[in-house]
Parts: structure tokens; sequence; C-alpha cells
């Protein structure tokens, strides 16, 4: 019996005693025409091999339900530590703003106190019903006004990561080098007054995003170009200010995950550079499956904070990423692209003069890159990793039947916990 | 003599502290029945705050769980801490432990060829309630009804009015146990009886503690320990001392402890109404005013705000008290050479300071004294410990004190104090038997009889002196007395 309760020790102990508070930045995708997919989904294909999952319908879901699940997954993030903080923002067609918390100079009256809601949850709920609905009313008053296209813009996801990005920087000074110079105790210590050591905040945010990119970019870009299938046609113009965002997430160790609520049925392709900013950033990426157990899903992969992931708790096996990118020129997800040597933008076809930095390159070599682009085969994205072989028996029935419709466990995702959350391979594409 | 050990022992006691503070709670709770429990979990305040005083890992299965119609199956734990699928079951109930001694999880059992512990009902619903706001146990405080905004006091004015009154009867302590007393207000009758209750002060004449005298009481050992605890343990061995107490009237106490909980998750500065918040605790919420837990304005109104005190009670690592005064509890600096500069004015911090610094300067805002032999070894002498000197030292720390490179305080000093704690304990008292023998025949089997009984303390052969266990004396008696009997009739 003294080996095995040796081990216990071991593995009991190697778990953190606490965690530094942590604070979730969820983005909110709020676009109408978004909503208005999700709420009448297609029928699912049936699931085969497994028929708990298979005989749960399509479930609608309504910007209304989501928003009460996604309070609950909030207060429970604020349930589970002291000092732990939300904030959110709304992003819709072509904006984002902050929704809770309220700047201080716009304080609203507080309401009244109930006697059987923890006031902090109180608070943020109303805040953020209130929000949504204002977001909501200015949404169909620009609808009723001249600017009918505007719904046509993309969700400006860029526009609330960056404000995100922002507010990290604001609550969490980076160290400067001339304070740590003069200061060499203060990260190491962990008993020094301030934000350093064990009480530094832990930051993430959580992008939850409603855009199917196959859709809208069908309709987008139809006038463009009819036969270029363009996935991740959302983030059209926003692409290179989505990079930035995601590079300097990467800098400041803050990571971004991914929650898309499209379905396959809705959205045949995922948004591949959400999965890249998931992937960059080493936060989680997953995608609903249409049938229903959000709450569940949201407690089960994404409440777990940042210094909890990997060690102990298992991630979902990420999708094989696709590495594509966006050409300055056309907006187009390109397969094959053509890299200025000088500024390092990124064109569909060769070009003989740099449209952003006006370099020159040789006629000459223009014929010969295009004949050379011809032979580069596109290498497949496979759909997701193949699931794996060992650790199956128990963890293939280890259902989870949830609240109400809540039976529906991914399997893949199931047997992918017993596999050791390693993302799928790159796939570079030159 | 200097043992390496001493050197740092300040890093493992700044760890300690960040899990400590409800140490008595713990204590409490962990002694408590199911039935105990079941009426605790009614209340979502004391649903959610048991929540947050279980450790990370545990937490999250559990809000894992949470809404789940099924107990939690062992292989569910194994996949998702990815743990292997042969781990050994004792190994997972370690993991979840916590939640085991709190029955938020029934122990294991077997279940269609699965293990699994299934959720308590009790807590699973106050908890999901405390999420959705859906209770209906009024448990985070029913807002008091007022008509008019006046006489409102401020957050300041609570947060001054709860440390006065919390500190008003620390100063009343530790001026008992001072020669040179300063004037301080006597807290009220039913806290100096806690106080004698629970062991922190003593009455000196009156050695038996049954009919103690409540205006004579002096500080005990307990007592000065107490002194040097942070402010949120001090507010838990308090309650914990409050709460056996009226266990010790057999009254029941689940009522009055989520009622702890209750105010721990109310909001400083808003008033809430005592009738329909607490209806089952109006009297032990009367008790909780006079440690300046929530403030009323006036002795029959039902309205109450709860200060700072009650508020931060249950933010588990004591950041939100530390935030609060940090700056005044940051004031001490102490040099290589025993000296220690105060910055305070704060009249309890100098007589705590007093209690083991020969204070020799007093400016307003500055007290300068010195570490010395004399001091600290009579602090100790009242039951103090080098342990408990250097927490206090190293937690009251000024912010300067980190500009130099660690360990906080010098090693030189950690050392010093530990020596004069050892100085004390050179000499240890036991009760004896000494035997005195003439004949060394009779001393030396006597000797071998004791040795072989593990009865033997002492021997000084050269005296024929024995010194034996006191509780082994009827035996060893005998033994001599027959073996005097046979040495006789051998002769």
């Amino acid at each position: 019996m003294a080996p095995p309760t040796a081990a216990v020790s071991d593995v009991v102990k190697s778990y953190p005693k606490t965690t530094a508070p942590s604070i979730l930045l969820v983005i909110l995708d709020i676009h109408p025409l978004s909503w208005s997919l999700l709420a009448s989904p297609p029928p699912l294909p049936p699931y085969p091999g497994h028929p708990t999952v298979d005989r749960v319908e399509a479930s609608p879901l309504t910007l209304n339900e989501f928003a009460t699940i996604l309070m609950v997954f909030l207060n429970a993030h604020l349930a589970s530590r002291w000092g732990n903080e939300v904030v959110v923002y709304g992003a819709t067609a072509g904006r984002a703003r902050l929704i809770y918390p309220l700047p201080p100079s716009a304080e609203a009256g507080p309401s009244k106190p109930k006697p059987n809601s923890y006031r902090p949850f109180q608070l943020l709920d109303t805040r953020i019903e209130q929000g949504l609905r204002e977001l909501a009313a200015e949404e169909a008053a620009r609808l009723e006004g001249d600017s009918v296209n505007s719904v046509n813009e993309p969700t400006s996801i860029v526009s609330a990561l960056t404000k995100a990005l922002c507010f990290i920087n604001r609550i969490v000074p980076a160290v400067s080098p001339a304070a740590a110079l003069a200061d060499p105790t203060a990260s190491t210590d962990p008993a020094a007054p301030g934000v350093t050591g064990p009480d530094k905040p832990e930051t993430r945010i959580l992008v939850i995003n409603a855009t199917p990119g196959a859709s809208i970019s069908a309709t987008e870009q139809k006038e463009a170009n009819e036969g270029q299938k363009s996935q991740g046609g959302q983030m059209r113009g926003g692409y290179v200010g989505l990079m930035n965002c995601v590079f300097a997430a990467q800098k400041a160790k803050v990571p971004i995950d991914v929650l898309s609520l499209p379905p396959p049925t809705i959205d045949a392709s995922p948004p591949i550079f959400l999965q890249q900013a998931a992937h960059l950033t080493e936060g989680i990426y997953w995608q609903w499956n249409g049938r229903g157990g959000l709450l569940q899903y949201l407690h089960a992969i994404y409440l777990p904070p940042p210094s909890l992931r990997q060690h102990p708790f298992a991630v979902p096996p990420q999708d094989a990423v696709g590495f594509r990118a966006v050409c300055f020129c056309h907006h187009k997800t390109l397969d094959v692209g053509f890299v200025c040597s000088v500024c390092l933008s990124i064109f569909c076809e060769p070009r003989p003069v740099c449209l952003m930095c006006k370099t020159r390159f040789p006629i000459k070599s223009i014929p010969t890159l295009k004949k050379l682009a011809t032979y580069i085969e596109p290498i497949p994205v496979p759909d997701t990793i193949p699931p794996p072989v060992a650790s199956k028996g128990a963890g293939a029935k280890a259902q989870h039947a949830a609240d109400g419709d809540k039976r529906d466990k991914d399997r893949s995702r199931r047997e992918g916990n017993g596999y050791h959350g390693d993302r799928g391979e790159p796939i570079e594409v030159d | 003599m200097v043992q390496p050990s001493f050197s740092h022992p300040t890093k493992r006691e700044d760890a300690g502290p960040s899990t400590s503070p409800t140490a008595a709670l713990d204590a409490f709770l962990d002694n408590q029945h199911q039935s105990y429990y079941e009426e605790l979990y009614k209340s979502e305040a004391v649903c959610l705050c048991i929540l947050r005083s279980l450790p990370p890992v545990c937490r999250h299965i559990i809000l894992h769980i949470l809404w789940s119609h099924q107990p939690i199956r062992t292989v569910d734990v194994k996949l998702f801490l990815q743990m292997d699928l042969k781990t050994p079951l004792p190994e997972l109930d370690e993991v979840v432990r916590p939640a085991l001694n709190r029955k938020i999880l029934h122990p294991m059992i077997h279940k269609k060829a699965k293990m699994q512990w299934p959720m308590n009902d009790t807590f699973k619903r106050g908890l999901r309630n405390a999420l959705t706001g859906l209770g209906t146990s009024n448990s985070f405080g029913v807002p008091f009804e007022r008509d008019t905004e006046e006489g409102i006091p401020t957050q300041e004015e609570l947060v001054a009015y709860g440390e006065d009154t919390f500190e008003g009867i620390l100063k009343y302590m530790v001026s008992s146990g001072l020669e040179i007393g300063f004037p301080v207000a006597r807290p009220q009758e039913e806290v100096l009886q806690l106080l004698h209750a629970s062991g922190l002060m003593t009455d000196p004449s009156d050695p038996t503690g049954q009919n103690p005298n409540i205006n004579r009481l002096t500080i005990t050992s307990k007592g000065f320990q107490f002194l040097l605890e942070d402010r949120q343990t001090q507010l838990w061995e308090i309650l914990m001392y409050y709460l056996s107490a009226k266990e010790a009237n057999s009254e029941r106490s689940a009522v009055v402890l989520s009622m702890f909980f209750s105010l721990g998750c109310m909001q400083l500065g808003q008033d809430y109404s005592a009738s329909a918040s607490f209806p089952h605790a109006q009297a032990a919420l009367n008790d909780l005013a006079q440690y300046g837990f929530i403030y009323r304005s006036s002795e029959d109104t039902d309205q109450f705000f709860p200060t700072h005190l009650a508020t931060a009670l249950c933010s588990g690592d004591a950041t939100v008290t530390k935030s609060q005064d940090a700056d005044e509890k940051r004031f001490l600096i102490l040099e290589t050479n025993y000296k220690i500069y105060a910055y305070t004015s704060n009249e309890l911090e100098i007589a705590i300071l007093n209690l083991f610094v020969d204070i020799r300067i007093r400016y307003p805002n500055l007290v300068v004294g010195k570490l010395d032999r004399k001091n600290v070894k009579a602090a100790m002498e009242k039951g103090i410990s080098a342990h408990q000197i250097i927490s206090y030292l190293s937690s009251h720390a000024h912010p300067q004190m980190y500009n130099s490179p660690p360990p906080l305080l010098h090693p030189t000093i950690v050392d010093q104090l530990h020596l004069w704690d050892r100085e004390r304990n050179r000499l240890k008292a036991e009760d004896t038997v000494m035997f005195e023998f003439f004949s060394k025949e009779l001393f030396d089997d006597t000797e071998a009889e004791a040795r072989a009984n593990a009865a033997l303390q002492h021997s000084i052969p050269s005296q024929k002196l024995l010194f034996i266990e006191p509780h082994t004396k009827a035996a060893i008696t005998e033994f001599v007395k027959e073996r005097q009997a046979r040495l006789r009739s051998g002769i």
C-alpha cells in the first residue's frame, strides 16, 4: 500500500495551492445577420456510432438564450475566485463597444440589491442585458436610417480585440526595463507589494464568434470573384489588424480563446484567422457542434484559467490550423502567395512594383515566378487531427449526461481528453 | 549552534498566511457532521464562500459537474485531469479530498460498474441558485427600505467605525498586559466574557476560572499570540470562539455561521434589514455589533450597515483587507544593528511593538526602538514565540525593506531571535521521584530494573541516587522491598 500513497501525495502536491486572480475579457459577436442564421439552423447530419449524440436535434440559438448562458458562465468565473474580474465587449457590424464594466464617469445609479443574488453577479447581469439592448437598439436605428448597407459590414472583432488589449495594458502595466533594473527583487519576491508576484492577475481574451466565415464571404465577395471560395472572409480588410493584435497578444502572453458558435452545417469551414489567433497565443479554439450543451461546454473548456490548463486540466484537441493568409491587393485568402522581399506584403499575383513600399522588381522575373507557382500543389488541410488510438476503453464510454439537452458530449472531445492535448501539426503554406 | 534552517523561515511563512486566515474556520468545519452541512448549504452565500475556499483544482472539478444530472465518475475526473486510467482510486479521492471533507461530494460509491461520487443535492441547488440568482433564502441580505438618504454613513466612515471598535478591544487586551497601561475604553460585558471564555484573557485572582471578575482581566500568553496575528485570522478566531460559546450553551450554531458567510457577501456602504435578512439570528447580529462587524445608527433600528470587517471576511486571501490599509500596515524598518524604526502613530501598533521592543524615542509619527535580549525574552516569557515575532516583523515590513536583496529580514536578527527562544528552553522541568540507596548492590539491581522498564530518568552512581518516572514509583518501591528482603535473607 505504501508505494501508491507516496504517489498520491506527489500528484496532489503538484497541483497549485492558489492561483492568481484572473481577468476574463469576453468579446461577443452580436452581428444581426449571424444570429438570424443561428436562430434557424439547418437539420444536423446524422452522427454515426453514437446514438445519444445522434438523437439530439439541432438546437436553434437566439441571442437572448445565449446571453443567459453567458451570464451564468461569467458568474461562475467570478465565483471561482475572489478578485476575478470580467470585461465584456460587444462587437457588431463595423463597430465594437465596451459593455461591462461601465466607465466610472458614466456610472448609473446602482439598482437596488436583490436579496437572493450576489451583488457583483447582479451588477454584471443587469449591465450586460442593458448593454446588449442598447447595441441592438442602435443597430435597429442604423437600419432605419440611411446606412442600410452597414449591416453588410463584417463584425469588427479587430476593433474589439484592440480595445481589449488596451484594457489589459492599462491594468497590467508591463515592467519597464528601467524599473526592473532598479528593483531586481520586485518580480522574484512574492511578498513584495504591488502587482508583481503571485497576485499579478492573469488575463485572457475569449472571442465568441457567431459569424460563419464561408457564408459571409459568399454574400460579400459574390461580385468580387465568384469562383474563389474564400474562407474566413469575414476578416476582409481586417486581416492585417487582426494579425497585429494576435502578435501583440502573443508578446503580452495573453491567450486568445475562441468559441465559434456556427455549427458545421452553417459554417463548413472554420474561421481560420481566429483559429490562427488561438493557435499563436496558445488559447483554445473550439467549434460548437450545434447540439445544445453550451453551458456545459463553456464550463468545461473555458472556465479553468490558463495557469491550470494543460496541467492538470485537459484542453480539447485543437483542430489542424490552416496557415493561409490574405493578399493585400484583393483581400483573397490564398494558398499560394507572392511576398514582397522588402516589406513582406503578400500579393495574389507577382507584381513589378510593390503596392505597399513601391519597390520595383525586375519585370523579367514575373513569368518565371508565375511558372514556378503552377508547380506548387496546395497541401490540403485535414479536418481534424485523427482521434487517438490509445486509452479508448473507458474514455469513449465516459459520457456525461448533463442537464436537459446537454447529453450530447462530443465524442471526439471526450476521447481527445485522453490524448495529451497535442495541437495539430501546422500545415505551412508557401 | 546556528542551524541553517533558521535563515530563511520568512519564505515559508509568507506562503502560509495566504491559506491560513480561515484556519480557525477550517478546524471548526472539519469537525462537523453531515446534518450540520445540510443546514448550512441551504444558504446560497455559504455555498459560494465554501466553493471559494476549496483549492483551485478541486473547485474547478465541482464547477465542471455543477450542471450535470449525474454523479461525478472517477473516469471522467481521470480524463479531465489527464491522469493514467490505471490510477488507483485512493489517489483520486485525495484530489477531491477537500470537497469530501466539506460534504460537497458524498464518499465514493460503486454503481453500474462505475466508481462515482454523488454530489450533495443541497449544495448543488444552493450553488446553482447562487449563480443564477434564483434562490429564495435571502442569504445575500435584504436591503433596508429607507425613506431618506440622510444619515447614511460613507464607506470611509464605516471602515473607520469598524477599525475603531475592533482595535478598541485589542487595545484593551494589550493595555492589561503592560505595566504602564494607557487609558482605554472598556469593551462591553459580553465581549469581555467571550475573551475570558476563549482563554485570551484571564483573571489572575481566580485560578479556577469559574466566576471571574471580568473587570480585572489580564491578557494570557494565548492573548499575546492572538495580538500578533494578522487581522483576518483574528476575526475568524474571534468568530469561532463566539460560535463555540454558542455551542457550549447548546444553541444551534449553523444559523449563526451561515450569517457570517452572508455578511461576507454583502456590500460595504449598503444598508440591510436585520429582521428580513436574519430572522433567526437577531441576537447574534446584535452581538457582532459589539465587535464592529456591523454599524447601527441606533440600538432599536432594523437597519444595519456591514463594515469592512464583515464584508472582507470571506475574501480568502486577505488581499481585500491588505489593500485597504496596506500603507498603514507596512511601517517597520529593521536594521541589522537591531534598531527598529516604526512609522506609525497607531496606539495599538505601538503597544504591540512595546511588547518585545525597547522603545527609546517617540515622535508624532515615528517610534525608534531596539530589539534587545531583555525585552524579547520578557515577551517570550509571556508566551510569544520567535516565529511569531519574525512573522510580525516581516508582515509589517516597510516597502523600503524590499529594496534590499532578500531575505527580507536579515539572517543575523532572525537567528538571534531563534537563539533567544532556544535559551529559554535550555532547562526542562519534569516531575521525578528520587531514591537514595545505602547498598551498592541494591542500587545496581534497581537501576538495571528501572532501565529495563524505561522508568529511569537519571542515575548518579557515585552518590547512589536514582531518579525515576513518578508513575512507576509504586512498582519500583515494590521491587526494592522484595530485593531488599532477598538480599537480607541471602546474608
